[in-house]
C-alpha cells in the first residue's frame, strides 16, 4: 500500500491518472481550433473524428480484453488485411454475394483469433511471439492472394456500412458505439468479465478459484477477433476494397489507444471508455498530423513518442497502483 | 472405512529437488475440527493442495463418503464440497469484495449476467458473519491483510461446502477477530462439516481441535485426539528433538543513547501524538489491538505514510522520509506485516532476496563488492533459521508459505540497520525457527541495534522487551517497563485502560 497516506498528492494523482486523458482530448481539440481554425471546422468536428476513430476504436475493444488479461496482439493490422483481402477477392473475383463476403472477413478474423488463442492459451506460447509471428504470416499470405494489388470497387451493401447513415448517425460510429456498449455490458456486467480480470489480476489465484484460466484466454481471442472482424468491415467499406499497406502499423495505433485508455500492461486493471477516448486522441493526432503534412521522419518520431508516453504513463499508473514498487 | 468422512491414501508427490509428500495417509472423521501443525516445509500445504486439487499427486488415492474421488482442479474440488483457504492470500486487489466473495459463483440472471442485488445482499450477510464492516462494492485492494483475511474467510463461506480447508487462517489476524473465527468453525462443525485446520500458534490448536495430526519432512508423524497429547509432546513431534529455551534471560543490559526519538507524531484518522524514545541495544515493544495504529505509525516513521505533523529525529537530527528507501538509505529498517506482498521479489533466488537490503559497504571489499561474501551470508542465514530449501538459487516463490516469511526476515536481520522495526517477525514461522528469531533479535540488540518490536503475541511482548508501549485506538495510553510487564496489566491498557475500565 505505498502512498496510501498522501490524500492530497493522492487526490490530484488519482484525478489526473483517471481524467488525464479526457483533459488531453480537450486540451488537444482547443489547441487544433486554435491554431487550424479552418480545417477545424471542417475536419475537426466531432461526427468526423467519430468516424475516423471508428476502425482503430473497435479494434481497441478487442484489445482491450486482451490486455486486461495481460496478453497481446500485434497482429491486428496484418490480420485486417488479410480478412479483408479474402473477403474482397471472394466477392470481386469469385462472385460471391455481398453477404458472404461480409461472413467471410468476420469468419477470417475469428478464425485467426482462434489460432493465436490456442497458441497462447493450450501451447502457452509468449503471445508477444505468437502474435509476431501471425502479423507477419497472415500479411504475407495476403499478399500473396492479391498479388499485393489494389482492388477497389465494393457492393452497394458494403459501402453503405462505411458512408451510410442512420437517421443522423454514420453507420460507422453506431457499429463504434455498439461495440463498446456491448463490451462495456460483457466486462461490468456478466461473468464472464469478472473471470476476464481475474485472470489478468492473479492467473494463479483465478485458478485456484476454479476458473478455467486457458479456456477464458481462448474465448477472449476470440472476441478480440470478432471485433477486428467489425473494424475489417469499415475499413473494407471505407477504403472502398483492399490496398496493400492496409492496416501497417495499426497495432501501434490501437495498443497505444488502450493503454492511454487507463488499461494496464500488467494486467487485471482497465476499462473500455478509457479506451475509446485513447482511440479518439490517435485520430485526433493521425489528423493533425496530415493537416501538417508533416514529413514521413517526423511523422514517426512523434508517433514513437506518443507511444513511449504511453509506457511511461503505465509505468507511472502501475507504481501509484502498488502493482510494482 | 464408514467412520472417516475423509481419506487420503499413499499421497507423494515430488517437486524438482524436493520430495515433498512421502506416501502421505490422513484421515479425518466427520464433524470433527482436525489439527494439522509441522515445521515450515513439512508438506501441509502440499498435500491440502491436493485436496484442493491445486497440484496433481504423483500418486495416491483421495476417497469422501468412501467414495473414491479424482480431484483434477480446485472447480472439481468446490463441485464435490471442499472450501479452501489459502495460506497465501488469493483476492484480487481490483475487484469488489462482493465479486472476490463469489468469484467462483457468481449469481446470475441465466446466461451469464450477474445478478447484482443477490451479490451485494449475500456478501453484506457474510461479510456480517465475518465481522467485516465494509462496503461490498468496495475494492480489495484498499483493504489491511486483516480485512483481505476476513474476505477469504467470508468467500469460504460463500457455497455450500462439507469439507473446510484452513491453511493458518489466523496468521494476519488479532484476538477479537480469531475469537470471530472460532466461533464460525464452531457453528460450522455444529452443523455437521468437517474442518481441516493448521497453523502454528498450539494455543489454537488446543483450543479449538478435536485431534490433531503432525507432520515432518513429508510424512505423518502422528495423529492423536487432542486431549491425549500437549504441546511439550507435540513441538517434540514436529521438530524431532528437544527445544531449548524459547525466549533468552536478558534482565540486564546496558542501553546506549538515545538513537530515534519521536515527538508528536500524528497521522489521522490512524493515530495522535505518539511519542517516544529508543535507544542503542534496546528492545521496545509496540502492542495494541487491530486498529490501535501500531503498524501505521512504524510506516509513518520509515515515510510509506506521510505524516501529518510532529517530528522524527535519528541520532539528533531530525529527518523527513518521503519513501521507506530514504529510511532504509540513513539506517532505519523495516520488516512490514505484509511479507509476500511488500517484502519478497518472488521470481528472485533466495540468496539475492536474503542479501538485497545488505549494505554495500558490507560487502566491499577494497574497491570491489565481495560477491561470493553474499553467498555465504545467505547460507549462514538459510541454516540458522532453518529455511527449507534444496539450495540458495531456488526460486523465492517455490519455497513453502512460513520459508517464505523466513527469508524475508532474514533479509532485515542481516541488513544491520541502526535501529530495526519489525512488525509480526514470527506471523506464520514454526516454533523452531521462532526461537531462532528471537535469539537473533536479542543478539542484535546486544551489538547495539536500537528495535522497535510489534507484536500481537503477548507472550513474546512479555519475552523480549525491555519497555512496551501500549497504544488504544490511535493513541500512546501506557508505557510499562520490564519489571512491571505482566499479561494482565499490558491487556488492561491494550483494551482501554482506565478509560473503559475506570
Ligand atoms: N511449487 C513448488 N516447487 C518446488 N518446491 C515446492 C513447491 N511447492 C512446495 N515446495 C516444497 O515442498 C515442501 C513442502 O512445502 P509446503 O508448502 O507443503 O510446506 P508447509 O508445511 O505448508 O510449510 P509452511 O508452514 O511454511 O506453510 C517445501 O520444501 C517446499 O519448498
Ligand atoms: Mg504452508
Amino acid at each position: 500500500m505505498p502512498n496510501a497516506g498522501f490524500p492530497v498528492r493522492k487526490k490530484v494523482a488519482d484525478f489526473l491518472t483517471n481524467y488525464a486523458i479526457y483533459v488531453s482530448i480537450l486540451f488537444l481539440f482547443v489547441t487544433f481550433g486554435l491554431f487550424f481554425p479552418q480545417a477545424f471546422f471542417s475536419i475537426m468536428n466531432v461526427r468526423n473524428i467519430l468516424i475516423s476513430a471508428s476502425v482503430i476504436g473497435v479494434m481497441a475493444v478487442g484489445m482491450t480484453f486482451v490486455i486486461v488479461t495481460a496478453n497481446i496482439d500485434l497482429s491486428v493490422g496484418s490480420v485486417a488485411y488479410f480478412a479483408v483481402a479474402l473477403g474482397v477477392l471472394a466477392m470481386k473475383r469469385a462472385g460471391f454475394h455481398p453477404l458472404w463476403g461480409l461472413l467471410i472477413i468476420l469468419m477470417a478474423t475469428i478464425g485467426v483469433g482462434a489460432v493465436n488463442g490456442l497458441q497462447i492459451s493450450r501451447l502457452k506460447m509468449v503471445p508477444l511471439i505468437a502474435t509476431l509471428a501471425s502479423m507477419g504470416i497472415f500479411r504475407g499470405l495476403a499478399f500473396q492472394f492479391t498479388d499485393a494489388a489494389s482492388i477497389y470497387g465494393m457492393p452497394p451493401l458494403i459501402s453503405r456500412l462505411g458512408i451510410g447513415f442512420l437517421g443522423p448517425i454514420p453507420i460507422p460510429v453506431i457499429l463504434l458505439i455498439l461495440s463498446y456498449v456491448s463490451a462495456y455490458y460483457i466486462l461490468e456486467k456478466a461473468r464472464f468479465g469478472t473471470y476476464v480480470y481475474a485472470v489478468g489480476g492473479d492467473r494463479e489465484a483465478a485458478f485456484k478459484a476454479g476458473i478455467n484460466v486457458p479456456h477464458i484466454i481462448f474465448l477472449v481471442y476470440l472476441l478480440h477477433g470478432f471485433f477486428v472482424g467489425i473494424a475489417s468491415l469499415i475499413l473494407c467499406a471505407r477504403m472502398d476494397g483492399v490496398v496493400p499497406a492496409l492496416g501497417v502499423g495499426m497495432e501501434f495505433d490501437v495498443i497505444t489507444a488502450v493503454i492511454l485508455g487507463g488499461t494496464s500492461f500488467s494486467g487485471g486493471v482497465g476499462n473500455v471508455w478509457g479506451s475509446l477516448a485513447g482511440a479518439v486522441i490517435i485520430t485526433l493526432i493521425n489528423t493533425a498530423l496530415t493537416i501538417l503534412n508533416v514529413s514521413a521522419f517526423y511523422y514517426d518520431i512523434f508517433k514513437g513518442s506518443v507511444i513511449l508516453l504511453a509506457v511511461i504513463l503505465d509505468t507511472f499508473r502501475q507504481r501509484r497502483l502498488g502493482i510494482v514498487s | 472405512m464408514g467412520e472417516y468422512f475423509l481419506e487420503m491414501r499413499n499421497i507423494t508427490k515430488t517437486f524438482p529437488g524436493v520430495k515433498a509428500l512421502k506416501g502421505v495417509t490422513f484421515a479425518v472423521q466427520k464433524g470433527a475440527i482436525h489439527g494439522l501443525v509441522g515445521e515450515n516445509g513439512a508438506g501441509k500445504s502440499t498435500l491440502m493442495n491436493v485436496l484442493g486439487g491445486v497440484i496433481q499427486p504423483d500418486s495416491g488415492e483421495i476417497y469422501i463418503n468412501g467414495q473414491r474421488v479424482f480431484i483434477t482442479n480446485p472447480h472439481e474440488a468446490q463441485r464435490l464440497g471442499i472450501a479452501f483457504i489459502h495460506q497465501e492470500t488469493s483476492l484480487f486487489n481490483f475487484l469488489s469484495i462482493a465479486r472476490n466473495i463469489f468469484i467462483s459463483n457468481l449469481p446470475s440472471h441465466g446466461r451469464g449476467r450477474i445478478d447484482f442485488k443477490t451479490l451485494y445482499e449475500r456478501s453484506a450477510a457474510l461479510l456480517k458473519r465475518v465481522g467485516l464492516d465494509k462496503d461490498p462494492q468496495a475494492l480489495v485492494k484498499d483493504l489491511t491483510v486483516a480485512e483481505k483475511q476476513m474476505v477469504e474467510i467470508a468467500k469460504a463461506l460463500s457455497f455450500e461446502s462439507r469439507i473446510f480447508v484452513l491453511d493458518e487462517p489466523t496468521s494476519p489476524l488479532t484476538d477479537r477477530e480469531i475469537e470471530n473465527l472460532f466461533r464460525i468453525i464452531r457453528e460450522l462443525k455444529n452443523q455437521g462439516e468437517t474442518i481441516i485446520y493448521i497453523s502454528h500458534r498450539l494455543n489454537e490448536i488446543f483450543e479449538i481441535c478435536d485431534s490433531v495430526t503432525v507432520m515432518r519432512d513429508g510424512e505423518i508423524v502422528d495423529t492423536t485426539p487432542i486431549t491425549e497429547t500437549n504441546k511439550f509432546d507435540l513441538v517434540r513431534k514436529m521438530v524431532g528433538r528437544e527445544l531449548s529455551m524459547m525466549f533468552l534471560q536478558r534482565d540486564h543490559r546496558e542501553l546506549g543513547k538515545v538513537v530515534l526519538e519521536v515527538r508528536e507524531l500524528t497521522k489521522k484518522p490512524y493515530f495522535r501524538d505518539i511519542h517516544f524514545s529508543l535507544r542503542e541495544g534496546e528492545i521496545l515493544g509496540l502492542f495494541g489491538l487491530v486498529g490501535a495504529g501500531r503498524s501505521e505509525v512504524a510506516r509513518t516513521i520509515v515515510g510509506d505514510y506521510r505524516r501529518d505533523s510532529g517530528k522524527v529525529i535519528l541520532d539528533g537530527n531530525e529527518v523527513f522520509f518521503s519513501h521507506p528507501k530514504e529510511a532504509i538509505a540513513r539506517g532505519i529498517g523495516f520488516l512490514t506485516e505484509d511479507r509476500r506482498g511488500e517484502g519478497l521479489a518472488v521470481e528472485m533466488e533466495v540468496y539475492k532476496n536474503i542479501t538485497m537490503a545488505i549494505f554495500w559497504y558490507q560487502l566491499r571489499r577494497g574497491v570491489n563488492l565481495d560477491l561470493g561474501r553474499e553467498k555465504e551470508v545467505a547460507e549462514e542465514y538459510v541454516k540458522e533459521l532453518r529455511i527449507v530449501t534444496p539450495t540458495i538459487f531456488q526460486q523465492a516463490k517455490n519455497l513453502s508459505g512460513g520459508n517464505q516469511q523466513k527469508v524475508v526476515v532474514a533479509k532485515w536481520l542481516c541488513a544491520q540497520p541502526r535501529v530495526l522495526i519489525v512488525d509480526e517477525p514470527t506471523r506464520g514461522i514454526d516454533v523452531g525457527a521462532k526461537s531462532e528469531i528471537y535469539h537473533i533479535v536479542a543478539n542484535l540488540a546486544q551489538e547495539g541495534m536500537g528495535i522497535i518490536f510489534i507484536s500481537s503475541e503477548i507472550e513474546e511482548i512479555l519475552g523480549m522487551c525491555d519497555r512496551v508501549l501500549v497504544m488504544y485506538e490511535g493513541e500512546l495510553i501506557a508505557e510499562v517497563p520490564r519489571q512491571e510487564m505482566t499479561q494482565e496489566k499490558i491487556m488492561y491498557y491494550a483494551t482501554g485502560g482506565e478509560r473503559v475500565h475506570a
